[in-house]
């Protein structure tokens, strides 16, 4: 499988054949550029970031939900109460 | 089974609950669904630009709570991750769960045969949406109610080897997740699933074979059958000289035989990473002694408790802890009156047939009412007829049982000259009991008992009586 | 008097001590979006800030009290919600999307009496550094409509330098504040993360991501971000930034060796230099060194495309985005409405997110880039002991004409060099114009502060705007 169609089918998006050669060229380019980090010879002891605690939490209370209308309203498609998709097959 | 007796069965679990919380795990809509489509939904869990998850410290404390019913190390350091797909009752197109830092890892439960499966980890994660198909020319509505429900998944390591295992695997975790309060594990309503992963390993070989995945089994007896089922279709895969393909399959409960579901024409690539809205979360020994002090003795533990503390037979020890709510009540009972064998025949014999669900109940008595009833008989304050009336009557009303029992005239109100009397009356009457009393007193005291009890309209306390008559005989 | 020459803070005391009505402010400056329409930096006018300008204005006659912004027109960055007005990332995707919420910073900027005048252009998804890549046709820079205001918040910058505005919003995820701040002439900030809360605006890249005010001068900078900051519930990634005043009566500036070699490489620029030399009468100014300073651009370029890839995800052609006609399936509803939806750019970088996380690159990418963003952190941390502030360029040099790098994206990218640093390592950033270049356009000086330390920054910048008198605009 060609990269640049293994990441259009992760992204959901296709390109045209023309818009494909372009773009393959220009990632190329940015790919050489972002390199330089997969190069780099770092130190240890960089793997984590500062924590919060647990106190620092939400609680456990229940806040107002909002109305059936005002989640759907900028749906392209809906039926009863729901979002509408073409059939999920399994 | 001729197939199978080649191989040794290799099974790993992948156990989703849904946690007890009043609350979704990143937003405050509630955790409860099955309302009207949608309406238990806000930005967040509808994945809405600009929203953001707040995680529900809660959800965070049930998922220890669960981690140290198992054995697990509770983590210092724990990230949330995102994993990536596109589906539709996924809002954000990607979940929120954990991968490299999860709350709990490792851990162990112990079959009954003295087995031990060990746990990989626990994590805790968000539920999707639900998804109806409506048909090809229609097509599938999402709703997003569900969307956001906290859930924990818990994964052993490969080591049970039947369905028999399995199934008993999943009961004493089912049993633990409820009596802890972590989770109500309804498995007709999806509050607890199983995903299951079997391969087939040739007896005397270290080598596993390949391995299959059979997803969203939400009974005992689908795990049971889907497990037997799989494990004879490798093995007869492998006698005609097959392959075992990895994939994902379907069990259909109808039909009681599984399918490959459609497969995906490229491998799925999660890209999981940190998820930049929630920052890693820090653990503290505090913390987990906080939830450890809120944890109660577990099922088995309180059976053996039961049986070596109590002295009951291993049956009342088995029922009165097939719930927490039962284990709780019969050891409050006990508190109030510690007669523990009698207690359990009262609660096993009168108190469980008034239930008629017996998945979700309250005694219709409580705790302090019972114990007194049971004490006032075993006192002989009043007998055990009598008893059980009391006991209709304190259903009934919710009167405290000492008072009411006075109200109802049950009580034992004959005085000790009353008793008295009647024994002198039955001396000067019947000379010859008093003369069978010397020679053989335990042949005439049931007698003398019964003439005074007849005589009282069985009010008489009978240990008094008893005490009466060796005073006066 | 011509508002459009005034700052906040003039403005707002006008309306407070009944010099100016509201009314007649908001009338001004709707006036002005009208009449530099062709800019595009303003893309909606809202019409109904001029009612409430009148209730403002009734307030101040009845005497109530004011908010601390009462009756300053502001504008925001395309990408802020603000309910039940539209929101569109100037992409053609969101065309028709009505926010269903508000975002906290708006809440905040109402509470205060604020008055939310329009919404302006930006790069698609906040995703450039000219706004150029928008769906309402690029913005041009008010000082010189041939050039870009810079990106991607270039339509509050140059709505704020071309007297359309006196105050608008914009975010900055790499430099979408400072850099088109520089090339407008005006001032522009990107606090500490966390500083200001998120919620409500489209993410970009999640971790990186500040809303900040744009402004004609400093003290009118502080005032407004001041209004926007606060720990948000609804953001769990916002902080207490208390702005402490750690002020000083001399200050040390830091120049960094690394970025100096960076700039001299590109850049003949003199005017740096000479601006330097006159600061040492007031400033102490020593070189600083942080080794792997200059990796942070490759860093930012893997993880604020893997974030956006996953932030972006949700837009599907399902629940908010346009949906494509003649879709066959859902997956050509998901891979037909974001190819028509999302502009060149926008999916660039998604695919290239989609490499750094994808399996097998993820660690040499992403995990990588994170451990370069720590490291990063620790330098400029310890650079910090040493001096007060970084001081250096925004930009290489002055506003680009339109179209000048649109087919080089690479060449784009470099653009934010010297702005990208404290993004990745959430410190605060402040742009100052201090020069003007040959061909007339502005030069944007920039201060890099410790974390939480924005008091001192501006305190710094105010001297630093004492000293150069004469040669600022």
């Amino acid at each position: 499988m060609n990269k640049i169609e293994h990441l259009e089918y992760l992204s959901k998006l296709e390109f045209s054949g023309e818009e494909k050669e372009k773009f393959e060229k220009e990632f190329e380019n940015i790919l050489k550029f972002v390199d330089e980090i997969a190069s780099l010879e770092l130190p240890d002891g960089l793997d984590k970031d500062t924590p919060i605690t647990l106190d620092e939490l939400r609680a456990d209370e229940p806040q107002p939900s909002i109305p059936q209308e005002d989640a759907l309203a900028n749906a392209p498609k809906q039926k009863d109460g729901c979002y509408l998709t073409p059939l999920v097959v399994e | 089974m001729s197939f199978l007796e080649q191989y040794d069965v290799v099974i790993g679990l992948e156990i989703h609950a849904e946690l007890n919380t009043k609350t979704k795990v990143f937003c405050g809509c509630k955790n409860q669904f099955g309302q009207t489509p949608n309406t238990n939904t806000c930005p967040v869990c509808t994945g809405m630009p600009g929203a953001l998850p707040i995680l529900n410290k809660h959800a965070v404390e049930l998922a220890i709570k669960s981690g140290l019913s198992f054995g697990c190390a509770i983590s210092p350091y724990s990230v949330f991750e995102r994993k990536n797909y596109f589906y539709p009752d996924l809002s954000k197109a990607y979940q929120i769960s954990q991968l490299v830092y999860p709350l709990c890892v490792g851990g162990q439960i112990t079959l009954d045969n003295g087995k031990t499966i060990r746990l990989n980890r626990i994590h805790l994660e968000e539920d999707a949406g639900k998804l109806t198909h409506l048909g090809k020319a229609t097509g599938s509505l999402v709703d997003y109610n569900r969307g956001g429900t906290p859930l924990i998944e818990m994964v052993t390591e490969p080591d049970l080897s039947s369905a028999n295992e399995a199934v008993e695997f999943l009961k004493k975790v089912r049993e633990a997740l409820i009596f802890e309060e972590i989770a109500n594990c309804k498995m007709e309503e999806g509050g607890m699933r199983c995903d299951v992963n079997l391969s087939l390993k040739k007896k005397g070989s270290k080598e596993f074979g390949t391995r299959t995945e059979m997803k969203n089994l939400n009974s005992f007896k689908s795990v049971q059958r889907a497990i037997e089922y799989e494990a004879e279709r490798q093995a007869e895969v492998l006698a005609s000289g097959g392959v075992i393909v990895q994939e994902t399959r379907k069990w259909d409960d109808e039909r009681g035989e599984s399918f490959a579901m459609r497969s995906k024409e490229q491998a799925q690539d999660y890209r999981y990473f940190p998820d930049p809205d929630l920052l890693p979360i820090e653990i503290s020994k505090q913390n987990i002694e906080h939830i450890k002090n809120e944890m109660v003795m577990l099922p088995s533990d309180r059976r053996k408790r039961y049986m070596e503390e109590f002295g009951l037979p291993e049956y009342d020890a088995q029922i009165l802890t097939s719930t927490r709510y039962i284990s709780d009540y019969f050891e409050n009972c006990v508190q109030h009156f510690n007669a523990p064998k009698k207690i359990s025949n009262w609660i096993m014999v009168d108190l469980l047939k008034l239930v008629k669900d017996q998945e979700e109940f309250t005694f219709p008595v409580s705790e302090q009412h019972l114990s007194t009833i049971i004490k006032m008989v075993e006192e002989k304050t009043i007998n055990k007829t009598v008893g059980l009336q009391l006991l209709d009557k304190v259903i009934e009303t919710g009167k405290e049982p000492v008072s009411l029992a006075k109200e109802m005239n049950l009580l034992v109100t004959i005085s000790d000259e009353q008793i008295v009397d009647l024994l002198e009356k039955l001396k000067s009457e019947n000379a010859k009991v008093v003369d069978d009393y010397k020679k053989t007193p335990e042949k005439v005291i049931g007698f003398i008992v019964g003439f005074v009890m007849k005589n009282t309209g069985g009010k008489a306390n009978s240990n008094r009586v008893r005490e009466l008559i060796a005073e006066k005989f | 008097m011509n508002f459009s020459e005034l700052t906040v803070l003039q403005i707002k005391d006008l309306i407070a001590t009944k010099k100016a009505t509201c009314e007649e402010v908001v009338k001004h400056f709707i006036k002005v979006c009208e009449d530099k329409k062709d800019l595009n930096a303003v893309v909606e006018i809202f019409y109904d800030a001029i009612d409430r300008a009148k209730e403002i204005d009734q307030k101040i006659a009845k005497g109530e009290k004011l908010g601390a912004l009462a009756g300053v027109p502001v504008a925001i960055k395309d990408n802020i919600l603000y309910k039940g007005k539209k929101m569109g990332c100037a992409s053609k995707f969101l065309q028709g999307f009505v926010a269903p919420y508000t975002s906290t910073i708006v809440e905040k900027l109402l509470k205060e009496d604020a008055i939310i005048i329009g919404r302006t252009n930006m790069d698609e998804f906040a995703m450039g550094s000219s706004c150029e890549n928008t769906c309402y046709g690029a913005c041009h820079n008010a000082l010189n409509p041939d050039y870009v205001a810079g990106g991607s918040s270039g339509g509050s910058a140059s709505a704020v330098a071309g007297g359309l505005v006196p105050c608008a919003i914009g975010t900055d995820t790499g430099g979408s504040i400072r850099q088109p701040a520089s090339l407008c002439g005006i001032v522009g900030v990107k606090p500490t993360y966390g500083t200001v809360s998120r919620f409500g605006i489209v993410a970009f890249a999640s971790s990186l991501d500040q809303a900040s005010p744009f402004t004609k001068d400093l003290e009118s900078s502080l005032y407004v971000l001041k209004i926007m900051a606060g720990k948000d519930a609804h953001d769990g990634t916002t902080i207490d930034n208390q702005f402490q005043k750690n002020l000083k009566s001399k200050y040390t500036l830091g120049i960094c060796k690394q970025l100096m070699q960076a700039y001299k490489n590109a850049s003949n620029d003199k005017h740096f230099d000479e601006t330097i030399e006159k600061l040492k009468t007031k400033f102490e100014i020593i070189e600083v060194d942080v080794p792997h300073i200059t990796n942070s651009l490759a860093s930012y370029y893997i993880l604020a495309p893997a974030e956006a890839t996953s932030n972006l995800a949700r837009f599907d052609g399902v629940k908010y985005t346009r949906r494509a006609e003649n879709t066959k399936d859902l997956e050509s509803v998901y891979v037909k409405s974001r190819s028509e939806g999302f502009g060149k750019e926008v999916k660039r970088r998604i695919m290239l997110g989609n490499f750094v996380l994808s399996s097998g690159y993820f660690d040499a990418y992403y995990n990588k880039a994170k451990k370069v963003q720590r490291l990063i952190r620790q330098e400029l941390k310890e650079a910090f002991k040493n001096c007060d502030a970084i001081i250096m360029p925004t930009t290489f040099g002055t506003a680009f004409k339109l179209g000048e790098k649109l087919n080089d994206p690479l060449a784009m990218y470099l653009e934010d060099l010297f702005t990208v640093p404290a993004n990745i390592a959430g410190i605060p950033a402040l742009s100052v114009p201090y020069a003007t270049a040959e061909n007339g356009l502005p030069l944007g000086m920039q201060f890099f502060a410790d974390e939480k330390e924005e008091e001192k920054m501006y305190d710094i910048a105010k001297t630093f705007e004492q000293t150069i008198k004469g040669g600022a605009l």
